[in-house]
């Protein structure tokens, strides 16, 4: 599977390679990070893990996780993309696609994850038509919640995943 | 990257496809499967599709990886087999080498279906990391059928490890 490769005004969104492993197992140590996402920073050996699905989801699927580069410093800042990863959620939404994103702190702040996510909005609408799309947000992580309203989405409703509370928001259609 | 073919008497060895996850559920879900798998837990749809989808990412990402087994007689799905880099940390006494693991569904247990597709792999793996690469694997310490089984293939035990307070026995075996 080709992944494509999506350009924007400061931002490269292209496919993971194994030389982007370092600069993704940081991301999954930051406290500040997986404290809204996951809840506990990574060992080396599960961000591993984790890292193998974002190239299988797209090799199974035809979609998923890009690698998000900052142009100006050509560094790998973060990751967007969509998934569909069976959660154990109630109300489920298995099979509507699921916007995600996540950035180094250094990258924080600087309306890149809008610019990211509005780009891959984009990308999804043509591949997947005008459907409902929804992602997930901690209650508390007002940065994200912001970027969310910024490119559309609406809360949809509150329920808890694993065992924390969460908020469902919605693009609907 | 695409996966190669394997081809044995009784098995083919092919790439996972997303038809393949509903019967690695139906695996990861069956006690007799998980009994000395990880936990020992059964996975839940989530858990075993985050299992399942790391799998082609790693032959995306290091250009080999697991292979769904089919049995040739029935076109069946029955289980995996392969080679994966787990990043273990550098205390546990398999890390650094491509560490060889199989399971396969219960109703193809005891066919000697295991030794013939860790042995397909093993021949691939000497081709690809070259004769005399290590590989190592990790069985759980009750795992009698899969502790034949890495004997049979010619591994050998040389330490032994912790996982979730449960004992392992690590073996290798030169390629």
């Amino acid at each position: 599977m080709d992944i494509p490769v999506i350009e924007t005004e400061r931002l490269i969104l292209r496919g993971h390679t194994v030389e982007d492993f370092p600069s993704y197992a940081a991301m999954w140590r930051e406290p500040i990070v997986t404290r809204f996402i996951g809840g506990a920073p990574l060992s080396e050996e599960d961000a591993w893990a984790k890292f193998m699905r974002l190239a299988g989801h797209w090799a199974l699927l035809g979609f998923g996780f890009w690698a998000i580069v900052e142009k100006s410093s050509g560094a790998r800042i973060g990751e967007a993309g969509i998934l569909d990863v069976k959660r154990d959620i109630v109300p489920s939404f298995h099979g509507v696609p699921e916007i995600g994103w996540g950035l180094l702190p250094s990258a924080h702040g600087k309306g890149y994850a809008t610019e990211a996510v509005r780009a891959i909005l984009a990308w999804a609408e043509r591949r997947f038509g005008k459907v409902r799309m929804v992602c997930i947000i901690a209650p508390e992580n007002t940065p994200s919640l912001r970027v969310a309203e910024r490119v559309g989405f609406r809360e949809e409703t509150r329920t808890t995943y694993k065992g924390e509370p969460i908020v469902i928001l919605q693009i609907p259609r | 990257m695409s996966v190669p073919i394997l081809s044995t008497d009784r098995l083919i060895l092919r790439a996972h496809t997303a038809g393949d996850f509903v019967s690695y559920l139906a695996e990861r879900s069956d006690p007799m499967v998980m009994k000395y798998l990880g936990k020992g837990d059964l996975l839940t749809e989530e858990e075993a599709w985050q299992k399942f989808t790391s799998m082609p990412g790693h032959w995306a990402l290091m250009g080999y990886g697991t292979w769904s087994v089919v049995e040739k007689e029935s076109g069946m799905r029955i289980g995996n087999v392969g080679f994966t880099d787990k990043r273990r940390p550098p205390e546990h006494p398999a890390c650094g080498a491509p560490e060889m693991g199989w399971a396969l569904a219960a109703s193809a247990h005891g066919k000697g279906y295991a030794t013939e597709a860790v042995n397909a792999a093993l021949d691939w793996g000497r081709d690809v990391f070259g004769r005399g690469a290590r590989t190592v694997c990790v069985i759980s310490t009750d795992n009698t059928a899969s502790l034949r089984v890495a004997g049979k293939v010619g591994f050998k035990q040389f330490a032994t490890a912790t996982r979730y307070g449960l004992g392992r026995l690590v073996f290798e075996r030169m390629l």
